[in-house]
């Protein structure tokens, strides 16, 4: 379980993080919606120590972030973040080098479904393909946990629906995926807990199938019911 | 251990083509230094010794060290250069990694490992560009000399002694002095910039804005700190009546300082402040 | 339950929970027969993927079917369709119950008398008997 508690960061005189507290849950897929500015990449790089924020606790299957607590989670940012010089076989085997709980076989099988080419240069890679290099970088690691910012943003609709099945594999299967989009409609029927994000404050958050079932209400209700107010 | 090994293995990988490139030129810029010289003072000597007809020979002879004396800014530009280079790229080393949209810094700093090991990673990356190219320049000496001693015939050859080679570039005589302390001297406090360099980025790095500010603030204190002791350095006068051995004593201490100063704050930020 | 026909495209509606969504097709596919007594189903993991729904969604699907004895499951062995006769029966019922729930839920907005309507639907049925018979 990830928990984040009352996480607050302030930046250029905004409130950034406005004590964001939320839990995600191992074996589930836990979406952070929100418009832009509201937060969500910022959650998920607090998460992974990669900016300051002011006050607030962070756990990842119950410790506090530590180097290796970094082994047991896997972050996939919203662009590739390897240097353009690096060729695909290269990125790869950095993340081999660096990484004691790498799977090549799965890499492998994930570089073969995507149909990436290995000696491609990242430089010239387009948009999907680059999408799809870096799911291929963030999920051929057995960790516990998965972060994907904006996994969809920026990509082109065929390289979409691949992505997508990323999400209704075993891929996903018995590890807490927590992910940020500010499309959710076509996410809605993968994931399995919703959090709003709005100017730096949750403002709902619950399980999409009992929200269907109390309520008879879609995801895509719930955003328009959270941002018309 | 390993994450710093694979680590500057990753940056001297990432520097090949810039050092191969200085090395080059270092190495074909002196080499055709010594060669244009040589011949240029091969064919003087010709004439002179043709018109004198072999009266008076000891001062119409050639040495290796008056070939290079007389070589100097064709023979100390690669090496002005590299130093250029290098120094561009301290900071360089860090800012190249949060270059671009798709910043490199991402994947740095998520690395399961303590963030001081980036630190010394790079650290060790640019010394060892250093140390290269020293060492190339070191090594090719003796065959600067091989080249001289096949250009010029025997009788007209003077002995030059090692010792005197490097006395005679202004630059190369900085650069690898004869006394070893000296040569500790400079280069530990070639490392104490390059580590308060490193601090002044990632207070940068951690601030932005308002962070360049006190990044210069920074580098100014350090400075201040370290260089005000130094002129009265090996001097028994000065305005505060101290012994020698006082004089030496606060100007180590104030480096000590700066640069336990700088580690520590570079670390405590890397580790908590910094930001992608 | 080789083939993926029959099971790629299905669009479901984002309001109702999807496992139950899920659960329907399974129903309407064993009504229709295109599901029979005692047939292999996929895998919850195959299901997923070719429904691209959560893995989750699809595990509570299979939990759901399993205590309405849709489905049995014995040990390792894959999920099959069950063969209680009486089970399939009461799918049937209840489909039939659902739908008939759903259009006098439609039409009493309209407000139509009872005996107009079964007149009604009496008639278009016969209809589409007699047209279905050109398929």
């Amino acid at each position: 379980m990830i928990e984040v508690q009352e996480l607050r960061k302030r930046y250029r005189r905004r409130d950034v993080l406005d004590g964001v507290s939320f839990t995600a849950d191992k074996g589930r897929i836990t979406c952070l919606i929100g418009m832009n500015g509201a937060g969500k990449s910022t959650v998920l790089k607090a998460i992974m120590g990669l900016v300051p924020y002011r006050s607030g606790t962070i756990r990842i299957g119950g410790e506090p972030p530590s180097p290796a607590v970094m082994e047991k989670i896997a972050f996939i940012p919203d662009r590739l973040m390897m240097p353009g010089g690096m060729r695909v076989r290269e990125a790869l085997a950095w993340m081999q080098e660096h990484y004691a709980r790498w799977n090549p076989a799965r890499a492998e099988e994930l570089l073969a479904f995507f149909r990436l080419d290995p000696a491609a240069r990242i430089a010239q890679l387009s948009r999907g393909t680059e999408a799809k290099l870096n799911l291929v970088l963030g999920l051929s690691r057995d960790t516990d946990y998965v972060l994907m910012d904006e996994p969809f943003s920026g990509i082109d609709m065929l390289s979409r629906e691949q992505i997508a099945d990323v999400f209704t594999s075993e891929l996903v299967e018995r590890r807490g995926v927590l992910l940020t989009t500010h499309e959710i409609a076509e996410m809605e029927r993968l994931i399995d807990q919703a959090v709003f994000l709005d100017q730096g404050r949750v403002v709902r958050d619950f399980d999409c199938e009992r929200m269907r079932e109390d309520e008879g209400k879609s995801v895509v209700d719930v955003m328009r019911e959270v941002y018309r107010a | 251990m390993m994450h710093y090994l694979k680590l500057v293995r990753m940056e001297v990988h990432r520097f090949r083509y810039v050092l191969a490139g200085l090395a080059g030129l270092t190495l074909v810029l002196q080499l055709l230094a010594v060669w244009l010289t040589t011949n240029q003072r091969l064919s003087e000597l010709r004439e002179s010794n043709f018109v004198d007809s072999g009266a008076q020979f000891s001062h119409s002879k050639l040495s290796f060290t008056f070939i290079l004396y007389n070589t100097q800014f064709m023979y100390a530009l690669p090496i002005l250069l590299s130093i250029l280079v290098l120094v561009l790229y301290v900071p360089g080393i860090w800012y190249r990694d949060w270059l671009g949209r798709s910043s490199f810094i991402y994947r740095l700093l998520a690395l399961p490992m303590r963030r001081a090991t980036l630190y010394w990673s790079k650290l060790t990356a640019l010394l060892l560009f250093v140390f290269a190219l020293l060492g190339l320049q070191a090594a090719s000496l003796p065959l600067q000399w091989w080249i001289f001693r096949a250009m010029v015939p025997q009788a007209w050859q003077a002995p030059s002694y090692l010792s005197d080679i490097i006395g005679q570039n202004k630059v190369l005589q900085v650069l690898l002095p004869a006394n070893p302390l000296d040569f500790a001297l400079y280069y530990a406090l070639g490392v104490l910039g390059v580590l308060v360099v490193f601090t002044a980025i990632i207070i940068e790095r951690s601030y932005r804005g308002w962070g360049v500010l006190y990044a210069i603030l920074y580098v100014l204190a350090c400075t201040l700190l370290v260089v005000v002791p130094l002129p009265l350095l090996g001097t028994n006068h000065n305005a505060m009546g101290l012994y020698p051995i006082e004089v030496v004593t606060i100007a180590l201490t104030a480096a000590l300082l700066v640069l336990a100063s700088a580690i520590w704050l570079g670390l405590r930020l890397l580790r908590r402040s910094i930001s992608v | 339950m080789t083939n993926e026909e029959g099971w790629k495209d299905v669009a479901f509606n984002s309001r109702d929970p999807v496992y139950l969504q899920v659960v329907r097709l399974f129903m309407e596919k064993l009504v229709t027969g295109r599901l029979a007594a005692g047939q292999v189903i996929p895998s919850r993991r195959e299901l997923a993927s070719l429904l691209k729904i959560n893995p989750n969604t699809a595990q509570k699907a299979y939990k759901e079917m399993e205590e309405r004895r849709l489905i049995v499951t014995e040990g390792n062995a894959p999920s099959r369709v069950t063969e209680d006769a009486g089970v399939l029966r009461g799918i049937r019922a209840a489909l039939v119950e659902e739908a008939a729930d759903e259009f006098i839920a439609a039409v009493r907005r309209i407000g139509m008398p009872a005996d107009e309507l079964i007149e009604l639907v009496r008639r278009k049925y016969d209809e589409r008997q007699g047209g279905g018979a050109h398929d």
